[in-house]
């Protein structure tokens, strides 16, 4: 890392308008391309703060400022466009939460990164509709919120409640949320409501290692720990009414669903896997880079493709996680009101993940070129009429999800063209952390914290006491001056604000 | 010689070791700094440090051992992959959580560690449930050895 | 149900179409026959034999053996909807056997309540071959990125489609745009195709679910909640 003064650092970057920055090159090693970052006024302030932290002298260890580690990806081989970092950036393993980078797979040299997916491959949300209101759930909100967290398995430690043996999760690996279909746990409707439509075709569970299979098969349909829930909201805000209409979202109160979960310990395992295997082809290959974090392998090479391929089988994994999550939602739902899920109108409004590389294509200086595109904490958020998002949401755009952090709303916003060109159809994905766990646990008091809830009007059933601290809106940035930067810098557009009644936490 | 008890276990092994162990701040993450008399008890208590994480110690019986072996190219890795194996004992059958742990074969040259580990299977309702611990990482990994002045402690991000 | 029943059973010319009870076994069965006996004339005299003992336990089953030979596509269905499907099988071949009888008559048109009014809309009077009505689709065309077309009304319609999805159309003018915008306008027109594959996809999966699904749990695998 070149170590300089704040002022010296501070001329790399530059504020190119309102909600943008550029960082230049020269701000670190080898930069290929040039690196940028959107924040607002608030946003900027935590970004800066961070680097001025990193200048002071003595300063070793933990992670790199996000704005070194955007800067990072930008000298990786084979980056074209620029090293993107969405306004929820915060420093991460090699890559930064919310940065977002594109490789050129007609180069040769071009590389694909673990380190740029993130260890919670496919982590995502998905929202479900209902047709209830506020007012039908208000008196009986206790126990749905209990009914949840006793049909959904959460918190460390816990297992799945779908029988599956060894042949089932390969299958599932294999075939995605199609699994899901098969066997009867979503409806055929679900399905074309997910990126890619629930299921990656290059997935190969044979290039998956049977430890990782081993740690997946238990976990297989639970919620997870951490920053993962589930939530009941309603519909606080409706900023496009057209695209609400769209999406099922009709009037103020209106009751939804929101799952917010990933591959669980499989895709961790693949990731570890991943990063031994590249350490390894980044000696043979002799690719140079600033940070031993960032290791990755060509994308042609034996590691590169086993890795997409495992990656492939660890969304699939995903999928059929939140799949699983959907069934016992509704099943929750169902025994609650005593009507058929679908007559409750519980449909998939759309399921999006924001850990993942993908093969995409994009326009690069006017020429159609195809890319590697990682999104590590960012959402793909394509615009209207693109041929990959569903027929529904052909005249909208697709509807991107961004999950708050607990008892703080949630945000659904929409693609846009000048996403499509700026950011290559990507934005942010949901709040992102500003303090430490250690120091919530030190400043917040649990009981405070659950009080504060209560006053809000929402529920709350928490696997883990810890959690409620470390995970008190207080630790986040505010969701609102996330998604409010990505609606004023155009890369998406505000369509509904969500507002949480009770949350079900690990 | 002790008189064996249940699951193999002589009386000797339910000594619970002192902790010498604490949780350092971090934005997104844990970092967890253990030391020790020698470099083989503070690997030992960075494990139990992690376990410590995962829910409270004080509700853990020792009613089973457990095996693992942990091999590398360097010391980091071996620290690394030790952990890893840890989890891995946690995470899949015997889903075994661990008060205590105990390294019979610390080797540095060849890098190979063999380790006991006490504990029982993790049980939803018996255990409070503390945090997950996706995964071990190697940033800002540092393994302090330096005998002279008696000094051995690691530092680990886990990723939570 | 039963309104029906009424006006099928009037213009098959029954003697008693007014009182008739649907719900009525008895009823039921003796109709069935009349339109056996009367109308359909499926079966020689002798082999109506079943469907003429209506007080007979076997009678269901030679009913359904006669809709069998009818091929009625709603053996499966209720009472009601298989009567109704021989009452239009019925009134089917009765309007065969006299075309030309039925072919001239014709429906007495309800007077309209109302006198004519001459439509106040400037719209409903629009000539849309004139010149003026071309010209001003042009040049709503050219603001929303419209392509050219012979037929002005096509335009409008992709006009209004833009309108409804975009309430603010705000295309910058740039030659990018000159193409992407009537690409656009092909694909709206697409949508609606679109929409019924997809439907057909889900009809497809729905009916392979029915062999293949069976989702089951079982929460002695792990606690849930606490």
């Amino acid at each position: 890392m070149v170590v300089r003064q704040y002022n010296e650092e501070l001329k790399y970057l530059e504020k190119i308008n309102p909600y943008c920055w550029k960082i230049k090159k020269g701000f670190q090693p080898n930069m290929n391309v040039e690196g940028v970052f959107y924040v607002n006024n608030t946003l900027e302030k935590l970004m800066l703060d961070e680097l001025r932290n990193s200048c002071r002298p003595g300063m070793t260890g933990g992670f790199l400022p996000g704005v070194k580690q955007i800067a990072n990806v930008a000298a990786l081989p084979g980056i074209v466009g620029k090293s993107v970092g969405l306004p929820d950036v915060h420093s991460g393993y090699g890559f930064a939460i919310g940065n977002m980078a594109a490789f050129d797979t007609s180069d040769p040299t071009s590389i694909v990164s673990p380190g740029g997916v993130g260890f919670d491959i496919n982590c995502g949300v998905r929202l479900l509709r209902t047709n209830l209101h506020e007012k039908d759930v208000q008196p009986i909100k206790e126990q749905l919120a209990q009914s949840l967290f006793d049909h959904i398995p959460v918190g460390v430690g816990s297992k799945g409640i779908i029988p599956m043996n060894a042949r089932d999760l390969e299958e599932a690996l294999e075939m995605g949320m199609d699994w899901s279909l098969r066997e009867g746990y979503v409806w055929a409707e679900d399905k074309e409501h997910c990126e890619e439509y629930g299921r990656m075709l290059n997935a190969d569970p044979s290039k998956v290692s049977l430890r990782a299979k081993k740690r997946g098969l238990p976990q297989l349909g639970t919620l997870g720990a951490g920053n993962h829930y589930a939530e009941i909201q309603v519909v606080d805000e409706i900023y496009d009414k057209f695209a609400a209409g769209k999406m099922g979202l009709e009037r103020l109160g209106q009751v939804v669903v929101m799952i917010h979960s990933g591959s669980r310990g499989f895709g961790h395992q693949v990731a570890t896997d991943a990063l031994v295997q590249m350490e390894k082809a980044m000696k043979r290959d002799q690719i140079a880079v600033n940070d031993r974090q960032l290791a990755c392998a060509r994308i042609n090479s034996v590691e590169g493709q086993n890795y997409l391929k495992s990656m492939a089988a660890a969304a699939n994994f995903a999928w059929v996680n939140r799949s699983s999550m959907t069934f016992l939602t509704r099943q929750a739902f169902g025994k609650q009101f005593k009507m058929a899920p679908d007559d409750l109108d519980m449909h998939v409004i759309y399921d999006v993940s924001h850990n993942v590389a993908k093969i995409e294509e994009h326009v690069i200086d006017g020429k159609l070129k195809t890319l590697l595109v990682h999104r590590k904490g960012s959402t793909r958020a394509f615009p209207p009429h693109h041929p990959l998002i569903p027929v529904d949401y052909q005249l909208t755009g697709q509807p991107v999800l961004i999950g708050g952090s607990m008892g703080t709303c949630s945000y659904v916003l929409t693609g846009t063209h000048q996403g499509m060109t700026e950011t290559f159809g990507s934005t942010c994905h949901g709040a992102g952390r500003a303090l430490s766990r250690a120091k919530s646990r030190r400043n917040l008091d649990y009981k405070e914290v659950l009080v504060k809830l209560e006053e809000m009007g929402i529920s709350i059933r928490v696997a883990s006491p810890k959690l409620v601290m470390e995970e008190a809106p207080e630790s986040y940035k505010n969701v609102t001056d996330v998604v409010n930067t990505c609606h004023a810098a155009g890369i998406s557009k505000k369509t509904v604000k969500l507002r949480p009644i009770a949350v079900i936490k690990g | 010689m002790d008189e064996e008890l249940e699951g193999g276990l002589v009386e000797d092994d339910f000594i619970i070791p002192p902790v010498k162990y604490e949780y350092l701040d971090h934005t997104a993450d844990v970092q967890l700094h253990a030391w020790g008399n020698t470099l083989k008890e503070a690997f030992e208590q960075c494990g139990m440090a992690m376990f410590a994480y995962m829910t409270e110690m004080d509700y853990v019986q020792i009613k089973e051992v457990h095996t693992i072996e942990a091999n590398a190219d360097d010391l980091m890795g071996l620290l690394y992959h030790f952990l890893d194996e840890l989890l891995f004992l946690f995470s899949v059958e015997p889903f075994l959580i661990c008060k205590k742990l105990v390294i019979t074969e610390f080797n540095t040259e060849e890098f190979r560690i063999v380790c006991k580990c006490y504990g029982e299977e993790f049980q939803i309702g018996k255990h409070p449930q503390g945090t997950e611990v996706k995964a071990i990482t190697y940033s800002a990994m540092q393994i302090i050895d330096q005998p002279k002045d008696n000094k051995y402690e690691v530092f680990v991000i886990i990723d939570i | 149900m039963s309104n029906i029943f009424k006006l099928k059973l009037t213009a098959l010319g029954h003697p008693n179409p007014d009182g008739f009870n649907c719900e009525d076994e008895k009823e039921y069965r003796s109709v069935v026959l009349w339109l056996e006996d009367q109308k359909i004339r499926h079966y020689k005299i002798e082999e109506r034999e079943g469907l003429r003992n209506i007080d007979s336990e076997q009678w269901k089953k030679a009913y359904n053996t006669y809709q069998t030979d009818l091929v009625s596509p709603v053996v499966q269905g209720t009472p009601n909807e298989q009567l109704n499907w021989l009452l239009c099988y019925a009134v089917r071949l009765e309007y065969a056997d006299n075309v030309t009888k039925y072919k001239n008559a014709k429906v007495e048109e309800p007077k309209k309540a109302a006198p004519n009014v001459v439509s106040s809309n400037p719209l409903d009077n629009l000539d849309f071959s004139s010149p003026a009505f071309k010209a001003g689709v042009e040049r709503i065309c050219a603001i929303a990125g419209v392509g050219p077309h012979v037929d002005p009304k096509f335009q409008l319609a992709a006009v209004a489609k833009i309108l409804k999805s975009a309430p603010h159309p705000d295309h910058p003018k740039s030659e990018v745009n000159m193409v992407h915008q009537p690409t656009d306008v092909q694909k709206l027109l697409f949508i609606q195709d679109l929409r019924d594959l997809q439907t057909k996809i889900n009809e497809a999966l729905v009916a392979v679910q029915c062999v293949t699904a069976d989702p089951r749990t079982d929460t002695t695998l792990g606690r849930v909640g606490r």
